[in-house]
C-alpha cells in the first residue's frame, strides 16, 4: 500500500472512527481526538505491513479498540495532581450535552458489550469484522450484542 | 442477525460535529514529521540490533571458551597464564589463579554469557519503544 492510498483510506474513515471514540469515550471530545490522533500514527507507522485481505475499516478499529483499552489502563491508575489543593477538575464534558440521551445510555454497560454495539449500530460492522476487531470468537461476539441489547434496552426504559 | 429498531434509531441519530478535517490537518502534519524523523530511528535502530548481535555471539564465544578451558583443557593453563600476565611477572595473582582456576573461569564464562545477553533484552525494548 502506498503513502497516498493509505492517506485516502484514512480520510475516508477518519468520521466514523471519530464518532465510534467518542461514544466509547463517552462524549469526552478532547479524549476521543486524541485517541483518533494516536490510532492514525499508530496505523501510519505500520502501514506497510497491513495485510489487504483484512478490510482497512477492520483494521484500523481494531489499532482504535486497543489504544483505548490501553488508555483505559493508564487512566486507571490514580494519580494526584501537583496543585491538588488548588485545582478541582470539572466532572462535566465538553460537547457532551447534545447526545445526552445516547451517552447515559451507553455509559453503564460494559466495555464488551458497548463495543459490540457501537461497531454493530453506528459502524455497520458484521459480526465477522467485529469479532476480529474484538480478537473474540463470533458467538462470543453475539452473546455480548444479545446482552448489550437487553441492558440497553432496560436502561432506555428506566429513562 | 437482525438489529432491533429502537437501538438502531438511537444509533442512527448519533451525528456529532466530529470535525474530522481539522482531525486530518493535524495528523497529516504529524506525518510528515514522522516522515523526516522515521529513516534515521530506522538506521538507528538497525545499528543497535547489529552491536547487540556482535555482543552476544562475542559473549556466547567467550563464554563457551572459558567454559571449555574448564571443562577440558587444564593444560591450556600455561598458554594463557602468559597471555594475561606476560610470563610470571605476578607471582601472587599467578598463584591465585592456580588455586581457583575453575572458579575464575567459571565466573567469567558466566558473565560472558550474562554480558552477551543483555544487549538483546535492551533490543527488545529499544524496537518496542519504537
Amino acid at each position: 500500500m502506498t503513502r497516498d492510498r493509505f492517506i485516502q483510506l484514512l480520510e475516508k474513515e477518519q468520521e466514523g472512527l471519530l464518532k465510534f471514540l467518542l461514544a466509547l469515550c463517552d462524549g469526552n471530545h478532547p479524549e476521543a481526538e486524541d485517541l483518533a490522533q494516536e490510532t492514525s500514527l499508530k496505523a501510519y507507522l505500520s502501514y506497510r505491513g497491513y495485510v489487504e485481505r483484512f478490510k482497512f475499516s477492520t483494521w484500523l478499529y481494531r489499532i482504535a479498540y486497543n489504544s483505548f483499552i490501553d488508555h483505559r489502563r493508564k487512566k486507571s491508575f490514580p494519580t494526584v495532581p501537583l496543585e491538588a489543593g488548588i485545582h478541582i477538575e470539572s466532572t462535566e464534558r465538553p460537547g457532551r450535552n447534545e447526545f445526552e440521551g445516547l451517552y447515559s445510555a451507553i455509559e453503564g454497560l460494559p466495555l464488551d458489550e458497548k463495543t459490540a454495539l457501537l461497531l454493530f449500530y453506528m459502524e455497520d460492522m458484521k459480526i465477522i469484522d467485529i469479532a476480529i476487531v474484538m480478537r473474540k470468537p463470533t458467538g462470543t461476539v453475539k452473546s455480548y450484542l444479545s446482552r448489550g441489547r437487553n441492558h440497553l434496552k432496560e436502561k432506555l426504559k428506566d429513562e | 442477525m437482525n438489529k432491533d429498531r429502537e437501538i438502531d434509531e438511537l444509533f442512527k441519530s448519533f451525528k456529532p460535529d466530529v470535525n474530522a478535517e481539522r482531525i486530518m490537518t493535524e495528523i497529516s502534519g504529524k506525518m510528515d514529521v514522522i516522515d523526516m524523523v522515521k529513516p534515521e530511528q530506522d538506521l538507528m535502530n538497525r545499528f543497535h540490533r547489529m552491536v547487540s548481535a556482535c555482543c552476544f555471539i562475542v559473549g556466547l564465544l567467550a563464554g563457551c571458551f572459558l567454559m571449555g578451558l574448564v571443562l577440558y583443557h587444564p593444560s591450556a593453563d600455561n598458554a594463557l597464564l602468559n597471555l594475561v600476565f606476560t610470563g610470571n611477572r605476578f607471582p601472587e595473582l599467578t598463584m591465585f589463579y592456580t588455586d581457583h582456576r575453575d572458579t575464575i573461569l567459571t565466573l567469567l564464562a558466566a558473565t560472558s554469557f550474562i554480558l552477551g545477553s543483555l544487549p538483546l533484552i535492551n533490543t527488545n525494548e529499544w524496537s518496542r519503544s519504537a
